[in-house]
């Protein structure tokens, strides 16, 4: 069993990773950086709380009609919104504790359910269900497995640091599988429809198909939609880039020195969405900021050599040169 | 140092699972195992197609002099802009196609419920056309599968 874990890691880690006296001695900063980075997510977490406030309006004046399973037992009650009331306001209390006891289990265990609720009350109400704080909630439910001593402030066993760290990068590995998988999508949707002979991702019109259609689909515009919709071509690069950065996002979880890099381009890749589609991922690029672009395990000298030798299929040839 | 293997495990087992629920997912009606999601998100480029709309008469007893397509409908019902009603009228369009009563019930229910309120009379409409080109110039076939009304409920 070991064996197989390790063959994985070993396909997916960088080709020369650090020696151990190496990286025993960048743990302990990166466990100082983490546990911070850890405080400010639950920090976020109450901040989306009391941003929602505006809501509640809105929630009383409207009654969830195709609930998820997480809010199912609202079905229960006579009167809906005293269901919605207690969501809400369980939700509140929830992120404040998170946020002021974060180092105690229960209150992660809290900020958790909360987000759950509210998350399930909010696609209660038909239609898609929307993912801009999938990728929190998902991270609330690993990070509840913390070890009890990983915020304690003086010194802390080894396996503790080890421990935190691991489980951060399990939240860094996540968001970017989530990426990988997009684009996992998008590449199979691809092959398929060049298979069936329809318009795909590599045509030269798809760019301005995928703008129009989202316009489109709600009546809405964009900054830059309809540039992008009259020069489809500048859309080519972009989506082979975003292609690119999509799919591989897995492959620069293992390997730091791309942490930085890959983070900047999701980050770009959700301002581009926003302003060429009109779909908003904003609190994803607050999320991608925390865990990449200040990611506690970006080595302390990464130049460009170690950043192309790490790319994914460039960095291949590079090591050949 | 159990304890690390364990975690160690722990995270792979973890992260395999999300991927293969959030693949089989996709089998789902609603395409996802809330909050377990494939990702697949713009995975097929639109082409040319049949997408459905609404296209509305009265809304809270209120006649409108000339009919509006829902999104348009700016101050009239709520959210027009709203992306759930886009896919709420998707899934309403296929339920007709299959002439699903049950889910078509379903939906009208939540559309009238919150979105075009009742007493309420509106049109299904099947759509066809190029997104540029209905982009760029409004062209469009609309054809209408069929009118709905709602009394005051």
């Amino acid at each position: 069993m070991d064996k197989g874990w390790k063959s994985i890691y070993r396909f997916f880690s960088a080709p020369d990773t650090a020696d151990w006296v190496t990286t025993l001695r960048m743990q302990k900063p990166a466990y100082t950086v983490a546990k911070v980075l850890i405080r400010v997510f639950y920090g976020f977490l109450l901040y989306y709380a009391a941003i929602i406030h505006h809501l509640w309006d809105y929630y009383h004046n409207i009654l969830p009609t195709d609930l998820l399973w997480p809010v199912i037992w609202l079905s229960a009650l006579e009167d809906p919104i005293i269901g919605v009331r207690l969501i809400l306001i369980g939700g509140f209390i929830a992120a404040l504790t998170g946020a002021l006891f974060c180092e105690i289990r229960w209150a992660r265990v809290m900020v958790f359910i909360g987000l759950l609720e509210y998350l399930g009350l909010k696609y209660s109400y038909g239609g898609s269900i929307g993912h801009g704080m999938h990728l929190w909630l998902i991270l609330s439910f690993i990070l509840i497995f913390l070890p009890i001593d990983w915020a304690k402030t003086g010194k802390v066993s080894r396996l503790t640091e080890q421990m935190t760290l691991r489980l951060y990068w399990c939240c860094q590995a996540l968001v970017m599988l989530t990426f990988s998988m997009s684009g996992l999508g998008k590449l199979g949707g691809s092959i398929y429809q060049i298979f069936i002979g329809q318009i795909h991702l590599f045509h030269p019109d798809a760019f301005a198909l995928h703008i129009a259609e989202r316009l489109l689909q709600n009546n809405t515009t964009s900054l830059m939609g309809n540039w992008f919709i009259n020069h489809s071509l500048w859309g080519i690069p972009i989506m082979v880039v975003t292609l690119y950065l999509q799919l591989f996002a897995i492959w620069a979880a293992f390997r730091p020195s791309l942490h930085h890099l890959w983070g900047f381009g999701l980050i770009l890749l959700h301002i581009g969405t926003s302003l060429i589609l009109s779909i908003n991922f904003t609190f994803s690029i607050f999320l991608i900021a925390l865990l990449f672009l200040y990611s506690p395990f970006k080595p302390e000298n990464v130049n460009w050599q170690s950043v192309l030798r790490d790319l994914p299929l460039f960095g291949f040839f590079y090591r050949k040169l | 140092m159990k304890r690390y293997q364990i975690i160690l495990k722990g995270v792979c087992i973890f992260l395999s699972l999300y991927f293969i629920g959030g693949l089989l997912s996709v089998l789902t009606p609603r395409h996802e195992i809330f909050p377990v999601f494939s990702w697949f998100l713009f995975p097929i480029t639109p082409n040319p197609d049949t997408k459905f709309a609404l296209r509305l008469h009265e809304v809270a007893g209120k006649g409108l002099e000339q009919p509006r397509y829902y999104e348009k409908a700016e101050g009239i019902v709520n959210e027009p802009r709203s992306i759930k009603v886009y896919q709420m009228v998707q899934k309403l369009g296929k339920a007709e196609e299959r002439d699903d009563r049950a889910e078509i019930t379903r939906i009208r229910f939540m559309l009238e419920k919150n979105y075009v309120l009742t007493p309420c009379r509106y049109d299904l409409l099947a759509v066809t056309y190029d997104p540029v080109k209905r982009w760029k110039t409004g062209l469009m076939q609309e054809e209408t599968v069929t009118t709905y009304q709602a009394p005051k409920k």
